[in-house]
């Protein structure tokens, strides 16, 4: 058997690098001699590597490290926040090492993967680093040559001075470098003089993803690692009673099984502390399979919950959070929204008199629209590894803001916060759901009761039917059409289970002199929690379907209608707050608008547009449909987007590319369904997630190119894709889509 | 009078038959996709299985009963079975498939690689779910 | 616990193990070769896909009993041409195709297992023969264009 490529020794390492310099080591699977990106790195003696500031590290022999401060989940921000670094830095890019950084506040103030904020956050910081860092090495060559720093020039990792022909490599200088104050004046270069940024550059981890490497916390071994596995109720609105494990412990390769209560009781939850059950029952074993049997053999009785009122910390205070007692069902929830629909709801925005403009109005058009929970599905279920001895509190874990998980850690586990060590892994997917670490907190309760080190693993039955759903939706969208056939009304009434989604400040806000927007939420025992671009993921299908059902109604061209509108915000904004600049959702149109030859298409054409504005940035789609046997083939989507610049159009094309595939998978076929408290879909073959076939023949992307700072690109180009694709099924089968699954719809007769 | 009644209900027949042709071909193409897409990764793509541990789905004699198919895709199914005397005694999950693409794969397993059977139809297969899952309703 | 002898990636191994392990876990928890993932272990999603006789399959419900002395060819193994990159892997580093990675090992495997079977496949037959693979991040666009590259520029 071979040996683990992590103990490869020094002299091994050097193998590598005369080989990866192009060298053929004959009769070596390449594969079998390539470390992975990071071991490359730290197979070099540790203490070789000199820190300037607190991204940057360099090895005697010109080795450049550049840390990725943000967990990566398939942004590929390994790439695109150490591109920013290295603009500035000047070392030569084709070299450089990238590596995730660990969990470390102190080090890398924020490590927050989530609310499409990377760009934005790293923008400014990420970039001043690195020119402190090449400013110091500037410095320690000017120190050394007594020439002034001004005469010096840095190209590709060397600084020169041209006037006495010396040069020296930031390995060289790096020692010297590090022994300096680093500058606190640092200027930046001008976006014309980029010339790293605005490339298109390739994943710097391709290779090891390729080679099957160990990335993700479900490969991570380590020494006397145990197995763990935790069963939790068949359905919300259970708890745990009791247990029999006698059959299971009778079981080959088991160690233990017990329960455990994740938070204290009295825990006060933040933002990101949900989990779905508080007690589970824990199976511990030496591998898998035998787990995953011993668990079917656990007799659990289970007993329902009790209605409780929890006080949990919100976004800037706190609030009363009820979770009701019950066994709750889909078709429960649906009549209930409905009838939330026909009740006062509390009042979010009024501009003018709507309620006049609806009482005079020749004709009133309104739709209602629903979304039901989605299920996140991570291609990697959910998993942690954790080692608690009384030194410290090792994990190793995927998690979006580790940040966050802190002050949870230090109280339900008892630990210390300087006692915490956490290696970030690659995350097989996040899309919201591993920004809650409540699994960080039951491996660590599972390796303080064994005294292990324990990896706990989700199966993907229990990581789909453990909640933290993307809520279920209902929302009205009503117009008000006066006799000349102006719109003078809106009118949005929604909510959600058990949060709304209605973004009353956003467009069409602002278009209208009369414009009302109320909300609602219904409280459950289901739990919910942010799933792509949350709230704008439903309401944005909903505002777009309506939009265009609304232009049809008047007479007007879709694309142009919207134009009209916002040309109409822009120039007379109604209300005091409009959470959108006009110019910028006009330019993402009409470039949809061009590239899609929208105005030259075939009066029947089977196409649909939309257009939305979230987290920063804008997005625009167009796509066409053809039907084929009852199914929707989609032959092609083209995307217009506004990020402002963009770090790395490689990686900026992919994520929208996926962003269209997501949310066409998603409006088509995703839906979570609740049956007495029980999720009826509890694994991929029930849980239907876009396949090959189902995906765009072909994606087009065009960026409206800008010199705004860098907004997010992994959620705005995804809630439009919804509505632009219920507008272009409308005119592939002239059927309106209100319901999400939209296949559900299109399927009835 | 007589020769064009019969020449009509001829003409009318041959109508019939070729968008019955065109039915079953419709069916059988789609229904090839359904089986390329979740049933050819362990059933392999000419139905031969892998012996001993994903049966074979040729010329087995198992695959008449049409109800039994629509509960093995429905439900999924458990062994021990016995197929072509070799016994299999694993677990096949079930799949989420609609009536229409579960009368597509039965028709083309049951029409491939040598099968011969007759097609059944959408309503057929919705009877059958019915029959296997009291109040069966899709998401 | 029984032992079995197992071919892959061209050696041999022996593993003691309930006859009824899949493949899969064999292979994560037992030989190290973490390559081949788990997403589902019900053969949905195809992040499990490996080679048992050259063809594709997914390795989460394949007992491990059922193998026999037949060849497994894992991520780690699948070389064309020793000490080089498969053409498949070259073409998925050149087209950038992966986002967060986890599916791609099952993803090359099948288009590695497709071009041995149809050197030049049409779009339509990728898609059948890649359809069994789920990409939760949507990089199918990418995963079909680069199989058309690496269909060619292999050098058979």
């Amino acid at each position: 058997m071979e040996k683990s490529t992590n103990n490869q020794s020094r002299r091994s390492f050097l193998k590598v690098t005369s080989l990866t310099g192009g060298g053929m080591m004959i009769g070596f699977s390449w594969l079998a001699n390539l470390l992975p990106n990071e071991a490359l790195a730290t197979a070099a003696n540790a203490n070789d590597w000199v820190e300037l500031t607190g991204f940057i590290k360099i090895t005697p022999d010109n080795q450049v490290k550049i840390f990725n401060p943000n967990p990566e989940f398939g942004t590929n921000v390994m790439t695109s926040l150490p591109m920013m670094v290295n603009e500035e830095l000047q070392a030569d890019w084709s070299k450089v090492i990238v590596e995730m950084g660990d969990y470390d506040t102190p080090r890398f103030k924020s490590q927050f993967t989530g609310g499409s904020r990377g760009m934005a956050q790293g923008w400014k910081p990420l970039r001043t680093a690195g020119a402190t860092a090449r400013m110091m090495l500037m410095q320690a060559a000017a120190n050394e040559w007594n020439v002034p720093v001004a005469e010096l020039t840095v190209a590709n990792g060397v600084v020169s001075h041209k006037a006495s022909n010396r040069s020296a490599n930031f390995g060289a200088l790096a020692t010297a470098a590090s022994k300096l104050t680093a500058p606190t004046n640092v200027e930046l270069k001008k976006n014309s003089a980029f010339s790293l940024i605005g490339t298109p550059q390739k994943n710097k981890v391709g290779k090891d993803i390729v080679a099957g490497h160990s990335l993700f916390t479900m490969d991570y071994k380590h020494e006397g690692m145990l197995i763990a596995m935790a069963i939790h109720p068949p359905a919300f609105g259970m708890t745990l009673k009791s247990f029999d494990a006698t059959e299971a412990l009778k079981m080959p390769g088991i160690k233990s099984v017990f329960d455990i209560q994740v938070y204290k009781d009295g825990y006060k939850r933040a933002g990101f502390d949900t989990r779905a059950f508080n007690k589970l029952v824990v199976v511990v074993g030496n591998s898998t399979w035998e787990v995953m049997n011993a668990r079917k053999k656990v007799n659990v009785q289970w007993i329902p919950t009790e209605t409780t009122k929890e006080i949990v910390a919100a976004w800037g205070g706190q609030r009363e959070e009820i979770v009701p007692a019950g066994l709750e069902s889909t078709d429960e929830h649906m009549k209930q929204m409905y009838a939330m629909q026909q009740k006062p709801a509390k009042l979010l925005r009024k501009d003018g008199d709507p309620e006049t403009a609806f009482s005079k109005a020749a004709k009133v058009i309104e739709r209602t629209y629903s979304a039901p929970f989605l299920s996140h599905n991570p291609m990697e279920p959910i998993s942690c590894f954790a080692h608690i001895t009384d030194e410290k509190a090792y994990f190793v874990a995927p998690i979006q803001i580790p940040e966050m998980m802190k002050q949870n850690i230090v109280s339900n586990l008892g630990i210390p916060g300087d006692k915490i060590e956490m290696k970030l892994t690659r995350m097989g997917g996040g899309f919201g759901r591993r920004a809650y670490g409540h699994y960080i907190v039951e491996a660590g309760l599972i390796s303080q009761k064994i005294k292990a080190p324990v990896k706990l693993i989700y199966t993907r039955e229990d990581d789909m039917t453990n909640g933290i759903y993307r809520p279920t939706y209902m929302v009205t969208y009503k117009a008000a059409i006066d006799a000349t056939n102006n719109v003078t009304a809106i009118a949005i009434k929604g909510g959600g289970i058990p949060e709304g989604a209605v973004h009353e400040n956003r467009f069409p806000a602002g278009a209208f002199e009369n414009y009302i927007a109320e909300g609602w939420e219904i409280p459950s025992n289901i739990t919910i929690g942010a799933f792509r671009a949350p709230g704008s993921n439903f309401i944005a299908s909903a505002e777009q379907s309506f939009l265009d059902e609304l232009a049809e109604t008047i007479g007007k061209d879709p694309l142009d209608y919207r134009l009209e509108l916002l040309r109409k915000a822009k120039a007379n904004p109604v209300g005091k707050r409009n959470d959108y600049d006009a110019d910028r959702y006009i330019a993402v149109l009409e470039l949809v608008k061009e590239k899609s030859n929208w105005a030259a298409r075939p009066k029947n054409a089977k196409r649909g547009v939309a257009a939305y504005f979230c987290h920063s940035s804008y997005a625009a789609h167009v796509v066409d449909v053809t039907m084929k046997d009852g199914q929707p083939v989609i032959d092609k989507v083209v995307s217009a987007i506004d990020c402002g610049v963009i770090v790395n159009p490689e990686g900026a094309v992919n994520m929208v590319e996926g962003a269209v595939v997501d949310g066409i998978g998603n409006a088509l076929y995703g839906g979570m369904r609740i049956e007495k408290g029980v999720p009826m879909q509890k694994n991929l073959n029930q849980y239907r997630i876009i396949r090959h076939k189902e995906a765009p023949k072909k994606i087009e992307v065009h960026f409206v190119q800008n010199n705004f700072d860098p907004t997010g690109l992994g959620e705005p180009p995804f809630p439009p894709v919804f509505g632009a694709l219920a507008n272009a099924l409308y005119k592939a089968t002239g059927k309106r889509l209100y319901n999400q699954p939209y296949l559900n719809e299109l399927n009835k007769s | 009078m007589k020769k064009a009644i019969l020449f009509i209900s001829l003409g009318m027949m041959a109508l019939a038959s070729q968008s019955f042709k065109q039915a079953n071909s419709s069916s059988l193409s789609n229904g090839k996709n359904v089986y390329e897409t979740y049933c050819m990764s362990c059933h392999m793509d000419n139905g031969t299985g892998v012996p001993g541990a994903f049966p074979s789905l040729v010329k087995t004699g198992n695959l008449a009963d049409k109800n039994r198919l629509v509960k093995i895709i429905l439900q999924g199914v458990r062994g021990p079975i016995n197929v072509k005397e070799t016994k299999y005694d694993g677990e096949m999950a079930s799949i989420s498939l609609s009536d229409k693409e579960t009368a597509d794969v039965i028709n083309y397993i049951r029409n491939s690689w040598g099968n011969k059977a007759p097609m059944i139809t959408v309503p057929e297969v919705a009877a059958a779910k019915k029959a296997v899952v009291k109040g069966y309703q899709a998401y | 616990m029984s032992k079995f002898n197992l071919k892959v990636n061209g050696k041999n191994h022996e593993v003691d193990v309930d006859p009824t392990t899949p493949v899969l876990w064999v292979l994560r928890d037992h030989l190290n070769l973490i390559g081949t993932k788990f997403g589902c272990g019900v053969g949905s999603c195809g992040a499990c896909t490996i080679h048992l006789n050259g063809r594709a399959l997914k390795s989460c419900q394949l007992p491990v009993a059922a193998v026999g002395t037949q060849p497994i060819t894992t991520i780690e193994g699948v070389v064309e041409e020793v000490g080089e990159m498969h053409p498949v892997q070259k073409a998925w580093l050149e087209l950038d195709v992966a986002q967060c990675g986890y599916c791609q090992t099952g993803q090359i495997m099948a288009a590695v297992a497709l071009l041995k079977t149809k050197p030049n496949p049409t779009e339509e037959e990728i898609e059948s023969a890649m359809s069994g693979n789920i990409c939760r991040c949507g990089t199918y666009v990418r995963i079909k264009a680069a199989i058309q590259q690496a269909a060619k520029s292999s050098t058979k």
